[in-house]
């Protein structure tokens, strides 16, 4: 009786012990991700610098699919390779899916002298938790690429605001500059921008 | 054919190939002073005249050729400087699909146009469902240009 109490006592104390540890692995643990590659197929995007828009989005959306499945999210992607979706059918599988955030991955174009990350989100459904996640998505994603921070700001792109759940459009850099581009089209700051927006993901949920 | 060119040098007024005795199989023509002609290889005399008619047309056709390849060039030349075709089209405004792109439905497909910097302020106002007419071009790099979209009323 005496070894029996001493066995429980040592698992409650495992348990314990480990039990937070499990879900300080898993911070996302139970939350649906939605990620969502823009562009793709006949539409390309912005091109410039040699890069297509299209595959930017889909190389940085799939390792913050990674990375957020790291944290233990579930994750939906809109496209994992190289077609075309309406916006429709992208807020759609979103919606289809009862995901909990949306998270739309694109790269910006203007004149060659225009850079920078800004983060959009838009005021119809959850704005306060879809500005939020783009303020912390903002706080992370410049300093991880080193460009220059333009900001949240708000505006109706159809993808956030169609959404119901919070949602934000990234704007990873211009591909229109060539600094921009240099960085969108590497591998390790590809992977730096995943990094800090599924921080942000984790930051949000905290 | 020997006699078919008989015939001819009999017409001309070449003095090449004035060597009636030449051939056996030639019977000589009554050759006029001046009759122009060569020998080809097989020893037959060929019409000097032909010759020259078919180095002449030859020039020009190959000088017809130059012509149409330059003007081919120029207009290769044409097309890059002034972009390609304006078209346009009706259709139902979709969205904004982010910064730079605007979705616009036509004939059932939904259609992505780049927007210039410049217009980009220009469409945020333009609800969803609006009837629009589109003015674009298709870009070397394939995508399409927006260089106008009004609403249709």
């Amino acid at each position: 009786m005496k070894l029996l109490m001493r066995s429980f006592v040592l698992l409650l104390f495992s348990f314990i012990a480990v039990f937070p540890a499990v879900f300080a692995a898993e911070p996302l643990s139970g939350k649906t991700v939605y990620v969502d590659a823009g562009h793709g197929g006949e539409d390309s995007g912005a091109v410039g610098n040699g890069l297509l828009e299209k595959d930017v989005n889909l190389e940085v959306a799939k390792l913050v699919d990674e990375k957020l499945k790291e944290d233990g999210a579930d994750t939906v992607a809109s496209r994992t390779d190289d077609t075309f979706l309406t916006l429709e059918d992208r807020v759609a599988k979103a919606s289809r899916n009862a995901s909990d955030l949306l998270i739309s991955i694109h790269a910006n174009s203007a004149v060659p002298e225009a850079s920078g990350t800004e983060t959009y989100f838009d005021s119809t459904y959850q704005a306060a938790d879809s500005e939020r996640l783009a303020s912390n998505i903002q706080e992370r994603l410049p300093d991880a690429l080193g460009t220059r921070d333009r900001g949240v700001k708000e505006s109706g792109f159809y993808v956030i605001k169609h959404s119901q759940m919070p949602s934000v459009l990234v704007e990873l850099g211009f591909i229109t500059n060539q600094t921009d581009a240099d960085k969108l089209e590497s591998p390790e700051y590809q992977e730096k921008a995943a990094g800090a927006i599924a921080d942000a993901v984790v930051s949000y949920y905290e | 054919m020997a006699a078919n060119n008989s015939e001819i040098l009999g017409e001309l007024d070449g003095e090449i190939g004035r060597k009636p005795a030449a051939a056996a199989c030639f019977t000589a023509p009554v050759i006029k002073d001046k009759v122009r002609g060569v020998k080809n290889s097989a020893g037959e005399v060929v019409d000097m005249k032909k010759g020259v008619i078919f180095v002449l047309f030859a020039m020009l056709l190959l000088a017809g050729c130059g012509t149409t390849q330059h003007n081919e060039q120029n207009g290769d030349e044409s097309r890059q400087g002034t972009g390609e075709e304006t078209l346009v089209k009706e259709g139902t405004f979709v969205g904004l699909a982010d910064q730079h792109t605007v979705a616009v439905n036509i004939d059932g497909k939904e259609t992505t146009f780049q927007v210039p910097p410049e217009k980009r302020d220009k469409y945020k106002g333009i609800k969803d469902g609006t009837k629009v007419e589109v003015k674009y071009t298709k870009a070397e790099d394939g995508t399409l240009q927006l260089e106008d979209m009004k609403k249709k009323k």
